[in-house]
């Protein structure tokens, strides 16, 4: 814990004594931090997630970059119905059925590829920026009996704003959607295929919402923003 | 040293991320959910289906004194009519003529059980006999009867007509010159073989069934049960949580027409006896149409669960809460019930009242019954 305040009085002295601009031809690196959020038909709890950016500004204006984005959060349990069965139905007394939700940790690493316009002033620059990438969700090996991992294509859109604390150092507070594409969420699902999953009493528990075959969900994260000295030609 | 403050910030914003990210517990992956269910499996009962023998006389045709060419009938399993009547008929092999039978003795066999002293079951027969009957509307599972008439009875059967067909009907009013729609037991000679004693079957006869192509004709049968005994094994399960019971069951034969399907849930008193029956209702096709089968015997409401051939419903249910059955909305759902039956009942009979015809049975475990 201490050595979180020590790194948090650190960056505040080194971003007080830093002044703003924009420099184009050089790499920054943006170190983010936020939320994910997905659509309820996604079937996934909103997530923490941290994120890294690197860019290339080309101009002024454009830059290109990748982005690394790590979330960490659950399934939506109440999607997800099972029964546990004591007892054999067949014999005397019959059986006992325990029905339970079962949600479980989700892990997702988003890798993509962006590009960015940016309308940079003197002390904020707004942007937007689009990228295409992959995801890969890791799944509880230990809820499912086995590993269990997905990825395809992702898309991302986004946009945000930097406000410059320094002449390489900023902050960054962004949106982005990103799409997963072919989604298929009765991968959250560890029982799905098995006869557990059948209830005798589908009145009597909620239906999740109809499934889709992508999963739009919202990011939105706040950065820092840092232009390294020396690197990519730059002063 | 400025070289690297970039640096060193980029290290403190990722390690405060990570701070911010992590959690030292674990995710809870399972959750219950309301209340436990209890299930348990339907079993075919020991038959009490409609069920019968026909005693053909010597002579096909009439011998030289009709007045002795008597035929016999025994019956059992047979529903109490509140409207209609079972009426008999005699009627050649090919089913194109009939003639009622209008005068017929009839006895009939009541037999009550009651426990002596030493908890045993105790059985007493009372007969009662009433000659001269052209119909009746008694039934129940306690019942049985004897038929005794002759050729004569029938009037409209010529001399040269073979008599090679017993058939029993169930009038809804007036008979006419054929029996109605309702022909739900029937006895060939040829069934009985050389002994001319042949075993009663359940179903519909003949042109009963709803034409269609590939249906029955005059001459034909939809066999439910022979003597009682049905060819096919339905299957299921009774599945209790906390209001709701529902029953899930499949493979049974179309109800014969006139007949459908229903349930009842038996209630015991404290010594485990018999204690009330309650109507759970008519039997549905399954969650989500969940649509009425009471016309499943002439028409099929429901193609996803009713096939019309074979001539089989192929899944049926009930679902039902104890907010609409008084005697079982107790602080515990559903105590002291301990029998859930699933029967064939004649449309001719009191609805909610238990016929004697239980094709499954499911024995509610102690977990719902409560003792």
């Amino acid at each position: 814990m201490s050595r979180v305040l020590r790194s948090l009085a650190l960056t505040a002295i080194s971003a007080a004594a830093l002044q703003a601009q924009s420099i184009p031809k050089q790499f920054s690196v943006t170190t983010r931090i936020g939320a994910l959020s997905a659509e309820r038909s996604a079937s996934l709890d909103p997530a923490g997630l941290i994120g890294l950016d690197t860019e290339y500004a080309l101009t002024k204006f454009f830059g290109i970059g990748t982005a690394v984005d790590v979330s960490r959060g659950n399934s939506t349990k109440k999607d997800f119905l099972t029964r546990l069965r004591y007892g054999n139905a067949a014999v005397a007394g019959g059986d006992s059925i325990f029905y339970q939700n079962i949600g479980q940790a989700v892990s997702t690493v988003n890798l993509s590829v962006f590009g960015t316009l940016r309308y940079p002033s003197k002390t904020f620059s707004p942007f937007v920026m689009g990228g295409v990438g992959s995801y890969v969700m890791m799944l509880d090996p230990q809820v499912n009996g086995k590993a269990t991992r997905k990825n395809d294509l992702s898309y991302t859109g986004g946009v945000g704003l930097w406000y410059k604390l320094g002449e390489r150092v900023g902050v960054q507070l962004d949106a982005r959607a990103v799409t997963y594409t072919k989604w298929d969420r009765n991968i959250l699902n560890p029982a799905f295929g098995r006869p557990e999953l059948l209830t005798p009493f589908p009145e009597d528990f909620p239906v999740p919402p109809a499934s889709k075959n992508t999963a739009l969900n919202t990011m939105i994260t706040l950065g820092f923003r840092y232009i390294p000295g020396g690197i990519g030609g730059g002063n | 040293m400025r070289s690297i403050r970039p640096l060193l910030i980029s290290a403190c914003a990722v390690t405060l991320a990570v701070a911010a990210a992590c959690d030292d517990t674990r995710s809870i992956t399972l959750e219950p959910v309301g209340n436990l269910g209890f299930g348990t499996i339907l079993n075919r009962t020991s038959t009490n289906l409609p069920r019968g023998t026909a005693l053909f006389p010597v002579a096909i045709t009439a011998s030289a004194t009709p007045a002795n060419d008597s035929v016999i009938v025994t019956l059992a399993g047979l529903d109490s009519l509140t409207s209609g009547s079972y009426t008999l008929w005699f009627a050649n092999d090919s089913a194109t003529r009939f003639a009622r039978v209008t005068s017929m003795n009839l006895t009939v066999t009541r037999v009550d059980s009651t426990l002596n002293a030493q908890g045993d079951p105790t059985f007493t027969p009372t007969v009662t006999t009433r000659p001269g009957v052209s119909s009746f509307r008694a039934g129940g599972s306690n019942l049985s009867f004897r038929v005794a008439t002759a050729r004569n009875a029938a009037t409209a059967i010529a001399v040269t007509d073979s008599l090679n067909v017993l058939l029993v009907s169930i009038e809804p009013g007036t008979p006419g010159a054929a029996p109605a729609e309702t022909r739900p037991l029937w006895g060939r000679r040829s069934q009985g073989g050389t002994t001319r004693l042949a075993p009663l079957r359940f179903g519909a006869f003949g042109r009963a069934i709803p034409a269609s192509a590939g249906a029955p004709g005059a001459n034909q049968e939809f066999v439910f049960a022979t003597n009682g005994v049905m060819t096919i094994v339905p299957r299921g399960r009774v599945e209790v949580r906390g209001k709701i019971m529902v029953l899930n069951d499949s493979n049974y034969f179309r109800p014969p027409v006139g007949y459908y399907y229903n349930a009842y849930a038996v209630k015991f008193d404290t010594t485990g006896r018999f204690n009330d029956t309650v109507y759970i209702g008519r039997r549905t096709s399954p969650y989500p149409e969940r649509i009425s089968l009471y016309e499943a015997d002439k028409s099929n409401p429901a193609p996803s669960a009713v096939f019309d051939s074979p001539l089989v419903v192929f899944a049926m249910a009930t679902r039902v809460s104890t907010d609409t059955i008084p005697d079982a909305n107790s602080a515990q759902p559903w105590l002291n019930f301990g029998l859930v039956r699933v029967n064939l009942q004649s449309k001719f009979s009191q609805e909610g009242r238990m016929g004697p015809n239980t094709v499954m049975q499911a024995d509610l475990p102690k977990s719902v019954r409560g003792r």
